[in-house]
């Protein structure tokens, strides 16, 4: 109960403070449930970094948290409080027929998480630390912050301990770490909740970005595919941090995508650089995460110097950048890719043979990625089809331009890798993929044309209505086979 | 003339829209349905019950666990695990998976291999025919039974 608390305490803080920041000219009414789902990353990336200097000052640094995070709190509400906010009322839902597909399509979201949230407690039942990841690294550095007292950064630095990797970021462990401080006890639950936040985090992100910008069912649509892809929901129960970089990588794109819609706004792209941040802060691929924006970022102020600004992103960048650089300088070990001699690998770049490899590795990995039984890649080209140049450009060729950026970074990375190629491929390179796969969701669903606007007016009322009542026939016996599924498994 | 142009063109247009409308419709569909495959297949494919490895482990370790709180300025111990290769029939050789675990459910504790200096060891023996000259240096503190026992250095 109360590491429940203690998340929903965080993602409060993370809520206020994405709330506090956000521009004024924007909806609350629309925007809401992306300020929310914001709201999460925001708080578990802000109270990490607080934590990682007080875990090192204080021998318990229990309360002196508690203090800083309600400090923060208060300064968050009392800027929201000055601030005139445009104010919405709101709408009730009318039921028309688009409306009633709507909900009929929102049932089905809903039961395929109630599926998914099942598969994930039961597993959590079986492996309450996750699988290898989840506890060798994430939950092993979790356990020596919170039991290791001020000097748990050099005990997880002893030669005994370089195979749990000590030079990784430190995000997930430290909010693990956090939770159970706060609460006062060594308990898995506090792993397993800040696994899930992130999860239902990036669902949120998704579902919303998409009703504002494109359309609800689509939307709906694309929280379907990303809630039933397989190794999403294994990846989850695992507790590994990919599913959280996945989701710092999809919330900056967005931050990104709001930011190069509208006028120049300082606290959005103060938020946009504290996400990249963060991303460094989740995982060590968000390394190279942070690069490939601040290259964006870059050819974006090239491009448009009203609205890109130099202060909002340094700023962004160092405040979340700090601990990272305070870690990985006087803390860290070196790191297994970078630790033998960098310049005697250049000449992997040009080798035909690994070349060949991984290009064989990533055509094999995509037809499997996911898990899926049977992949869902045709379907969504198909659906592709009849979208207009002008939509491309207008909404992806940015997070378009930075997933394959990313794919590229992933490549090289292989190519350099002192690892053995083809294990490192083996084992690494589905759970590099689903860090984008959210991304990838995004920029497809905000591709697709549809609904494709009619011309001619009288015809328009009834094809829409025939053609929504289809629909929502259709999704109505699919909710009816679900509905089964869910009683079926629940028993 | 031209107006009839105007309004032929437009319905080739709304033409072409319903059928593009209609085969999205079709995509969507099947989309839900293969979501839908998905997870019921992933649902029936994931462990319902059992007892995974961490928790297996934890469970072996907790009285030497205990044991070692109680021991003052306990920063470091000797790990003395099965050896790769000496696996028997039925025991599957998870000898460094299982140092890995036992690390883990120790920590803050360090788990070092092969260093005999220490004032402390701690063996995690699946196998009956572990080799008798890792604990030649060693004297029986307590056993915990399942392998698993607490040793001090006798040299120290």
């Amino acid at each position: 109960m109360i590491t429940s608390l203690s998340i929903i305490s965080t993602w409060f803080l993370g809520f206020v403070f994405i709330y506090t920041l956000w521009p004024t000219n924007r909806s609350l009414k629309h925007d809401w449930l992306l300020i929310f789902s914001l709201g999460i990353g925001a708080g578990l990336g802000l109270t990490s970094c607080i934590f990682f200097f007080t875990s090192l000052i204080f021998t318990n640094p229990r309360w002196i948290t508690l203090i800083l995070d309600l400090s923060i709190l208060i300064i968050c509400i009392y800027f929201i409080l000055r601030r005139r906010r445009q104010t919405t009322a709101f709408n009730y839902i009318i039921l028309n027929i688009e409306n009633i597909t709507y909900l009929l399509l929102l049932s089905t979201f809903l039961q395929m998480c109630i599926v998914c949230g099942i598969s994930i407690v039961r597993y959590y039942n079986i492996n309450p630390w996750g699988d290898w990841d989840g506890w060798a690294i994430w939950n092993l550095h979790a356990k020596f912050i919170l039991t290791g007292g001020r000097s748990w950064a050099s005990l997880l630095h002893q030669p005994a301990l370089e195979w749990s990797h000590p030079d990784y970021p430190l995000l997930i462990p430290l909010s693990v770490a956090r939770i159970c401080t706060l609460t006062g006890e060594l308990s898995s639950m506090g792993a397993q909740l800040v696994a899930a936040s992130f999860t239902l985090g990036t669902l949120g992100l998704i579902i919303s970005t998409i009703s504002i910008y494109k359309n609800k069912l689509i939307a709906l649509v694309a929280g379907l595919i990303l809630v039933s892809t397989p190794s999403f929901i294994r990846l989850t129960a695992s507790q590994c941090a990919d599913i959280p970089l996945g989701y710092f990588i999809l919330a900056t794109i967005i931050l990104l995508f709001i930011s190069n819609n509208e006028k120049f706004n300082f606290n959005l792209q103060l938020l946009l650089s504290l996400f990249t941040g963060f991303a460094a802060w989740t995982k060590n691929e968000g390394l190279l995460f942070t690069a490939i924006m601040c290259l964006c970022w870059l050819a974006l102020k090239f491009l448009d110097k009203e609205k890109i600004k130099t202060k909002p992103f340094i700023l962004g960048l160092i405040l979340s950048l700090a601990p990272l650089i305070v870690f990985k300088v006087f803390f860290s070990a070196q790191n297994d890719l970078t630790s033998s001699h960098f310049l005697n690998r250049i000449s992997s770049l040009w080798n035909t043979e690994r070349n060949k490899i991984i290009i064989n590795y990533f055509g094999i990995i995509s037809l499997k990625f996911g898990e899926w039984s049977t992949v869902p890649f045709l379907l969504m080209a198909l659906g592709l089809i009849g979208t207009k140049w002008e939509i491309i450009k207008k909404h992806c060729i940015l997070p378009l331009s930075i997933t394959l950026l990313m794919l590229c970074g992933y490549y090289i990375v292989y190519l350099l890798t002192p690892l053995d190629l083809v294990y490192h491929l083996s084992t690494s390179l589905n759970r590099l993929l689903l860090q984008l796969w959210p991304s990838i969701i995004l920029i497809w669903s905000l591709a697709i044309n549809y609904p494709v606007k009619t011309t001619l007016l009288d015809f328009k009322v009834a094809y829409k209505s025939i053609h929504l009542a289809v629909f929502g026939l259709s999704i109505l016996a699919i909710n009816t086979i679900l509905g089964f599924i869910l009683i079926y498994s629940l028993k | 003339m031209s107006k009839v142009n105007t309004t032929q063109a437009s319905v080739i247009k709304f033409n072409r829209s319903i059928i593009y409308n209609i085969f999205f419709l079709c995509i969507t569909l099947s989309l839900l349905s293969l979501a839908i495959y998905n997870t019921t297949q992933s649902l029936y494919n994931m462990p319902k019950e059992g007892i995974g490895a961490s928790r297996v482990e934890e469970l072996r370790l907790q009285g030497l666990k205990n044991e070692l709180d109680k021991i003052p300025n306990i920063k470091n111990i000797n790990y003395i695990g099965d050896r790769p290769g000496l696996h028997v029939k039925d025991i599957p050789d998870l000898c460094m998976e299982e140092y890995f675990l036992s690390q883990f459910i120790l920590a803050p504790t360090i788990l070092e291999l092969g260093n005999n200096n220490l004032p402390w060891a701690m063996t995690n023996l699946r196998n009956p025919k572990f080799d008798q000259e890792d604990m030649k240096h060693w004297k029986v503190i307590k056993n915990f039974n399942q392998g698993i026992i607490l040793l001090k250095n006798q040299s120290q």
